[in-house]
């Protein structure tokens, strides 16, 4: 029984460090995946970050976001907006996507992981669990999230982002 | 001497041979740990501390490491002069006043003025930024969903893709120096310092050698201070 558990440890490990290699998606394809071929009635809208959002950000990331204007993709049927946002995971910028439908994640993809540890946020089993989750009044995730051995701040980099992508949402649909 | 006096005169010398080396070494390695536990307590906190966002400005620490000035200096010069010094991109007002604009910029190709906005083309990116330099959106050139938006800035300018080649050296070599020293005040963190300096590696192999070197003394410390410590409780319960 011993045997057969580390024999089923040992592929998971394996399974693991495949997932890790994962090529990462580009924007047209996160798109293609988050409207299922509905791209046609999508807007491309731009957002301009005043002082206000600026401060809610702060208050996310713990600093300002560093451009001025934001552009998303809109869908107002579905109340579905998409948002591509970086953060920085230790050192690097990770380039995230998020799809958001009625203030609840539908979708979240790493679509670049520039860092050399932490990739484990790519796999899908870490980033299902942020599927259907909210904020709350304080801005912060409804949902617990669990977090990957070596992995902490990449993990941190992510539930930020995705705080900030519904943040955005809610600024932008009321 | 009988024997068995031989016995113990050599059992006090031996325990005397281990407190006094024991002394000796760790009196030695004392200043080294110093260095080795307040560096180590800096890396713990460097995000708190801000290490990896504060660079070296000392000129003999660059020097040390071996940071020279730059090989080559861009400039283009339109309503605003946006000069490139390796990676990274500054704009450059009243001739010697910088401000750093982007720290992972690829080859400098052109700028375009607008009323309300300035262009900055690299190779790989449009960068827009308002009249005091705020970014305001970074266009991945290579993103195809960038495409038609790149298209419309440069048409709109007047720019076609085959005018993409805008370069011109420095206009004085006062901004030369400038950009040159600024450059070489931004290549070495304060982290990457504390770190060769916690791991010996600012002083090569032998630096290193010599971090291993006490790794193995706080070894011997620990052990002989053990035996020490051993020795004095079996001779109290005795």
């Amino acid at each position: 029984m011993r045997i057969i558990q580390l024999i089923i440890s040992f592929l998971l490990m394996i399974s693991i460090q495949s997932s890790i290699a994962v090529e990462t998606m580009t924007k047209k394809e996160f798109l293609d995946l988050a409207y299922k071929g509905q791209l046609s009635e999508v807007v491309i809208k731009t957002l301009w970050l005043n002082e206000k959002q600026q401060t809610i950000i702060e208050r996310i990331l713990g600093h300002r976001y560093p451009k001025l204007r934001l552009r998303y993709w809109y869908h107002s049927e579905h109340s579905q907006s998409v948002w591509f946002l970086d953060e920085i995971g230790k050192e690097r910028p990770i380039s995230f996507a998020v799809s958001i439908i009625n203030s609840r994640v539908d979708l979240i993809k790493v679509l670049a992981f520039r860092e050399s540890r932490g990739g484990e946020i790519q796999m899908s089993a870490f980033s299902e669990q942020f599927n259907n989750i909210g904020i709350d009044a304080e801005s912060k995730l409804d949902q617990h999230i669990d977090g990957i051995t070596g992995a902490t701040m990449s993990v941190t980099a992510m539930k930020k982002i995705t705080r900030l992508a519904l943040v955005l949402h809610d600024e932008v649909t009321n | 001497m009988s024997p068995a006096q031989v016995k113990v005169q050599r059992k006090i010398t031996r325990k005397m041979f281990f407190r006094k080396w024991h002394r000796r070494i760790g009196f030695a390695a004392s200043l080294f740990l110093l260095i080795l536990a307040s560096t180590g307590i800096l890396l713990n906190h460097y995000e708190s501390l801000a290490l990896h966002q504060h660079y070296i400005q000392s000129t003999w620490i660059l020097d040390w490491y071996g940071v020279k000035q730059p090989q080559k200096i861009h400039c283009i010069k339109s309503s605003s002069t946006i000069c490139q010094v390796g990676s990274h991109l500054y704009s450059a007002t009243q001739q010697t006043k910088l401000q750093l604009l982007s720290s992972d910029a690829t080859a400098l190709r052109m700028v375009i003025n607008s009323p309300s906005e300035t262009y900055i083309v690299t190779d790989t990116r449009v960068d827009i930024y308002n009249p005091d330099f705020q970014l305001i959106e970074s266009l991945d050139r290579r993103d195809e969903l960038n495409r038609a938006l790149i298209n419309g800035i440069l048409s709109e300018n007047d720019h076609s893709k085959a005018a993409l080649n805008q370069v011109v050296e420095p206009v004085n070599s006062q901004l030369k120096q400038v950009l040159s020293d600024q450059y070489r005040r931004q290549q070495i963190t304060y982290l990457k310092f504390i770190q060769d300096l916690h791991s010996g590696q600012l002083f090569n192999l032998p630096g290193k050698l010599f971090t291993d070197l006490l790794g193995i003394t706080l070894l011997i410390l620990a052990i002989s201070g053990f035996i020490t410590w051993q020795r004095r409780k079996k001779l109290s319960s005795d």
